[in-house]
C-alpha cells in the first residue's frame, strides 16, 4: 500500500525502517499468529513493544503529552507499513492502544491519561479487553457483568469470555452493568491483580491459548477508574471501536497484500501454476484499494459509513479464501504441514477468527443492509 | 491518493444521469431503428460522450481520471442502446491522443461509429499485460488500399454508419474509417444477450479504401494499448453503475413488497444477499478509481490492475444481477419489470472480459513477481510492445 505521506511522516517513517533494520532480532521476523509458546510469544510481542517505546516509535500519532510525537495519523500508517513490510510482530499492547487509548484520550479524566497511557506504551502494564460475556457476544446489550456502587467503589461480579491475552494481562478496559441506575451500562478499568479475578486460559482452534474466561467475584472497581462516567459505556465503547476500524484494518490489509507476495514467492519457488494465485491476487486488490478509500474518508474527518462494513468483510473474508487457496494449491504438502508451511497452515486456522472478532460478518452484513435502508429485520 | 469524489464531480454525473433518463430510450422497450438513431445523434451532439476522455488525456490530473470515471458510471446506471463504450471509452480517447482529426470528425457528426476495442495479448517477457488489435491487411491497389477480412461481434454494427477498422499496411500498423455502406461490406444480423449492444460479424471483402486516409502514426500501438486500457476501466465504471442501480431497485422492491406479513427486505437472507453484492461492488469501485489514478502516474502495477479490475467488477456486476432478479421474485422474470436488461448487461460485461486471457496475464504477472530476475537473452526486447509488427518502429 503506497500511502501519500506528509514530508514529517516521511522523514519519521525513513528513520523508522533504519532502526528497524538495525534492531529487530531475525528470529522476531514473519513469527506467525499463535506459533509455539504462548508465554514466549507474549514476552517476544512485549520486548519489541518496549524496545519501539524506547526508541520513541510508538504512536507517533499521539499528543507529546501522552508520549506520542504529536503527527498525522499518516504516521500511524507509515509505522504499520514499515513495520509490516519487516515482518516485524505487533507490539503487545496494540489492542489497548488501538482501541481503548483514543477513548480515554476523548472521554477520560486527565489523572486517568496520566495514569494509564504511559504505562501502556512503555509495556508496563499489559492491556485486554472484556466485552464479551457468556450471554453476551454479537449482541453486547446481553451484558450481565454488575458493578454494585459501594462508597468510593464498585464492587464487580460476572464472566467475561473469549478475552484475548487475559492471562497475561495487568489491565482490563470493561464493560459492565452499574446496578440501580436506569441504562448503566459502563466503562472501567480493572487491575486484573485484584482478589477476586480468576483467569482460566481456553485452547483455541490453533492449539495454542490466548483468550481466556475471566471470572469476576466480588472485585473492587475504583470509582475514579469510570471511563466517561456512569451510563457512558455505549458512547465510549463504539468510539472506541470505530477507531479501531480505520488503522487496525490498514494494518491486517497491509499483512494481507504482503502474505500474498510471501505465498507467490513459496509456490513459485516450489514450481506450482502461476496460475493459482489470480484469484487471491485479485481479492487483496480490491481489500488494499477498500481500505485506502476507507483511509482517504477517515483523512478526511468523514465517517466511512457503510464503507467500514464492507472492509471488514472483505478483508476478513478475502484473508480466509486466500489462505485457503493454499491448500488447494499446495494440498499436501500444506495439510501435512510440512515443509516451510506450518506457519501458513496455523495462519490459516487463526483466520477463522477473522470473520468472528470485531463483529462477525453476518453482523457486517446487517450493517450495510441497514446502510443501505433496507427494512429492520426485527420485524 | 484521494479517493473523495468533489461536489462538482457529482453534479455532473447526477446531469448525465438525468439527461440519459430524459432523452434516451430505454433499450428495454426495444426501440426502432429510428428512435435509436435520434437519441445517438442527440448523445452525440451532447458532448457528453467526450467526457471520459478528458480525464485520459496524457499528463491529466490523476483527480481528473478517477473524477471521469466516477461520471461514467451514469452509463451504466442509465443504460443507453448504442456503442457508448467503444466510442466514449476507446476511439475518442484514441483520436484524441494520436491526433486523428478525421476520425474525430466523424466521432463527431452525428454518424453512428463502432469497432472492436483491443484485447488482451498474450504476455511477453516482461509479463506487463497489454492490449493487442487484430488487424486485417490492406493490399495497395494503385492509390487505393483494399481490406478483407472478418471483424467478428462488433457491437451496434447492424444499423451502424462505419466501423474503425485496424488494419496493417506494409507491415505497418493504421487505423481505417470505413463506411459501412461502401461495395464490399456485408454486416451480419444482429444478436447477443445485450440488448444496449447486439454485436453482428462485419465481413470486408476486397473493400477498396483511400491509402491517404488511413491514420498510422508512430506509436499507434502504443496508444491502443493505452486506450483500449482506458476503455476497460469505463467498462468497470459501467459495471459499478449498473450494479448500484439494481441494487438501489432490488431494496426499493423488498422495502415494498410484503410476504407473511412483513417486507422482504426484512427477511435476513434476502438482506444479505443485498449486503453481500454491495460488498463486491463497492470493492469494485474502491479497485476501479485506484487503477485510474494509478494509471495517470504511470504506477508500475497498474497494467496489471487493470486486468484484476475487469475480472472482479465483471464478476461483482453479475452477482449484483443475479441478485436483483432473485431478490424480485416472478416479477424479476419478467421483461416488464426491467431487472434483465441490467443482467443482460452484466452477462455481456462477463462474457467480453476475456476471463482466459486475463487469467494468463495476470499469472504472468505473478510469476515476475515471484522471480523478478531480468529476462535472459530476450531482455532487449521487453521494452517493446509485445505483438509490434515487425517493421513498425
Ligand atoms: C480470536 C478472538 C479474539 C477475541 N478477543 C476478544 C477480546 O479480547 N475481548 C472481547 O471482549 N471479545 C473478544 N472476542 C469475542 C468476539 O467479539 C465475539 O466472539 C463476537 O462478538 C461474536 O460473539 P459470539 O462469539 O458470542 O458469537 P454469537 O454472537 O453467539 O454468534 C454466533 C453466530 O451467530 C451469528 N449471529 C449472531 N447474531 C446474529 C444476528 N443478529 N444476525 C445474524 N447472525 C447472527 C453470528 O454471526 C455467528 O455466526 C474475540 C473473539 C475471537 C474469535
Amino acid at each position: 500500500m503506497d500511502l501519500a505521506l506528509s514530508g514529517e511522516a516521511a522523514a519519521y517513517r525513513d528513520q523508522l525502517r533504519s532502526w528497524v533494520e538495525e534492531h529487530l532480532p531475525a528470529q522476531w521476523r514473519d513469527v506467525p499468529v499463535g506459533s509455539g509458546d504462548d508465554a514466549e510469544y507474549v514476552r517476544m510481542r512485549r520486548e519489541w513493544g518496549r524496545m519501539l517505546h524506547r526508541g520513541g516509535w510508538l504512536a507517533p500519532h499521539w499528543p507529546t503529552i501522552h508520549g506520542g510525537r504529536g503527527l498525522g495519523v499518516d504516521a500511524q500508517l507509515a509505522f504499520l507499513d514499515v513495520l509490516v513490510a519487516a515482518g516485524a510482530p505487533e507490539q503487545m499492547n496494540t489492542n489497548g492502544m488501538g482501541i481503548f487509548a483514543p477513548a480515554l484520550m476523548a472521554f477520560g479524566t486527565e489523572a486517568q491519561q496520566d495514569r494509564y497511557l504511559g504505562p501502556m506504551l512503555a509495556h508496563d502494564d499489559i492491556w485486554c479487553q472484556g466485552f464479551s460475556e457468556p450471554g453476551a457476544g454479537s449482541d453486547l446489550g446481553g451484558l450481565a457483568t454488575r458493578a454494585v456502587p459501594d462508597g468510593d467503589r464498585f464492587v464487580v461480579s460476572g464472566q467475561k469470555v473469549w478475552t484475548s491475552y487475559a492471562l497475561f494481562a495487568q489491565r482490563c478496559y470493561l464493560m459492565v452493568r452499574v446496578t440501580g441506575v436506569a441504562n448503566g451500562v459502563t466503562m472501567v478499568v480493572l487491575h486484573m491483580d485484584r482478589p477476586g479475578v480468576t483467569v482460566r486460559p481456553l485452547r483455541n482452534i490453533t492449539g495454542s491459548s490466548e483468550f481466556c474466561e475471566v471470572f469476576l467475584d466480588d472485585v473492587t472497581v475504583d470509582a475514579d477508574d469510570v471511563v466517561g462516567g456512569i451510563g457512558a459505556g455505549w458512547r465510549v465503547a463504539t468510539y472506541a471501536l470505530a477507531r479501531e476500524r480505520s488503522t487496525g484494518l490498514a494494518q491486517r490489509a497491509l499483512q494481507l497484500s504482503r502474505e500474498l507476495e510471501l505465498m507467490n514467492a513459496q509456490l513459485h519457488r516450489d514450481g506450482h501454476d502461476d496460475g493459482v494465485l489470480v484469484e487471491a491476487f485479485v481479492r487483496s486488490r480490491v481489500v488494499d484499494s477498500t481500505v485506502r478509500r476507507v483511509l482517504a474518508t477517515v483523512a478526511d474527518g468523514d465517517e466511512p459509513g457503510m464503507l467500514a462494513p464492507v472492509a471488514k468483510v472483505l478483508w476478513s473474508e478475502g484473508h480466509q479464501a486466500q489462505l485457503t487457496t493454499l491448500v488447494e494449491a499446495a494440498g499436501p504438502e500444506v495439510t501435512g504441514a510440512g515443509g516451510g508451511w506450518s506457519d501458513w497452515l496455523r495462519a490459516l486456522l487463526f483466520s477463522r477468527a477473522e470473520t468472528i472478532y470485531g463483529g462477525t460478518s453476518e453482523i457486517q452484513r446487517n450493517l450495510i443492509a441497514k446502510s443501505l435502508g433496507m427494512p429492520s429485520d426485527r420485524g | 491518493m484521494d479517493y473523495r469524489i468533489d461536489d462538482e464531480t457529482a453534479a455532473l454525473r447526477s446531469a448525465l444521469l438525468e439527461f440519459l433518463r430524459e432523452r434516451m430510450p430505454d433499450p428495454g422497450t426495444e426501440p426502432a431503428h429510428a428512435v435509436r438513431r435520434t437519441a445517438w445523434r442527440e448523445l452525440v451532439g451532447s458532448e457528453w460522450l467526450e467526457h471520459f476522455a478528458t480525464g485520459t488525456e496524457r499528463n491529466a490530473d490523476p483527480a481528473a481520471r478517477v473524477a471521469a470515471l466516477h461520471v461514467a458510471e451514469a452509463f451504466g446506471a442509465a443504460p443507453v442502446t448504442g456503442p457508448v463504450d467503444g466510442v466514449a471509452g476507446y476511439l475518442l480517447p484514441l483520436a484524441l491522443a494520436t491526433g486523428w482529426n478525421a476520425g474525430l470528425a466523424g466521432l463527431r457528426d452525428g454518424s453512428l461509429v463502432t469497432t472492436l476495442v483491443p484485447e488482451i495479448d498474450t504476455p511477453g517477457p516482461d509479463a506487463v499485460p497489454r492490449r493487442r488489435a487484430r488487424r486485417l491487411a490492406a493490399v495497395r491497389d494503385g492509390h487505393e488500399l483494399r481490406v478483407s477480412g472478418v471483424m467478428s461481434q462488433v457491437a451496434c454494427a447492424a444499423g451502424a454508419d462505419a466501423v474503425v477498422v485496424a488494419v496493417e499496411i506494409d507491415g505497418r500498423p493504421g487505423l481505417a474509417f470505413v463506411e459501412l455502406g461502401r461495395a464490399g461490406v456485408v454486416v451480419g444480423e444482429p444478436s447477443g444477450v445485450d440488448l444496449r449492444r447486439p454485436v453482428a460479424d462485419v465481413t470486408l471483402d476486397g473493400v477498396a479504401i483511400d491509402a491517404a486516409s488511413v491514420h498510422a502514426p508512430r506509436d499507434l500501438l502504443e496508444h491502443e494499448d493505452a486506450c483500449a486500457a482506458g476503455h476497460s476501466l469505463f467498462l468497470d465504471a459501467e459495471a459499478v453503475g449498473g450494479s448500484a442501480e439494481v441494487i438501489a431497485r432490488t431494496v426499493a422492491y423488498c422495502t415494498d413488497r410484503v410476504q407473511f406479513g412483513r417486507p422482504i427486505g426484512s427477511f435476513q437472507a434476502v438482506r444479505h444477499r443485498v449486503a453481500d453484492v454491495t460488498a463486491k461492488v463497492e470493492g469494485a469501485r474502491s479497485l476501479a478509481y485506484r487503477v485510474a489514478w494509478d494509471l495517470a502516474t504511470a504506477a508500475p502495477g497498474a497494467p496489471a490492475d487493470v486486468v484484476a479490475s475487469r475480472l472482479w467488477s465483471s464478476g461483482a456486476y453479475l452477482a449484483a444481477g443475479e441478485a436483483a432478479v432473485q431478490c424480485h421474485g416472478g416479477a424479476g422474470f419478467t421483461w416488464e419489470q426491467g431487472v434483465h436488461l441490467f443482467y443482460r448487461a452484466a452477462l455481456s460485461g462477463r462474457g467480453g472480459a476475456g476471463l482466459g486471457a486475463a487469467r494468463i496475464a495476470l499469472a504472468a504477472h505473478l510469476g515476475a513477481l515471484a522471480d523478478p530476475t531480468p529476462p535472459g537473452p530476450d531482455a532487449e526486447r521487453a521494452a517493446e510492445p509485445v505483438g509490434a509488427i515487425d517493421g513498425a518502429r
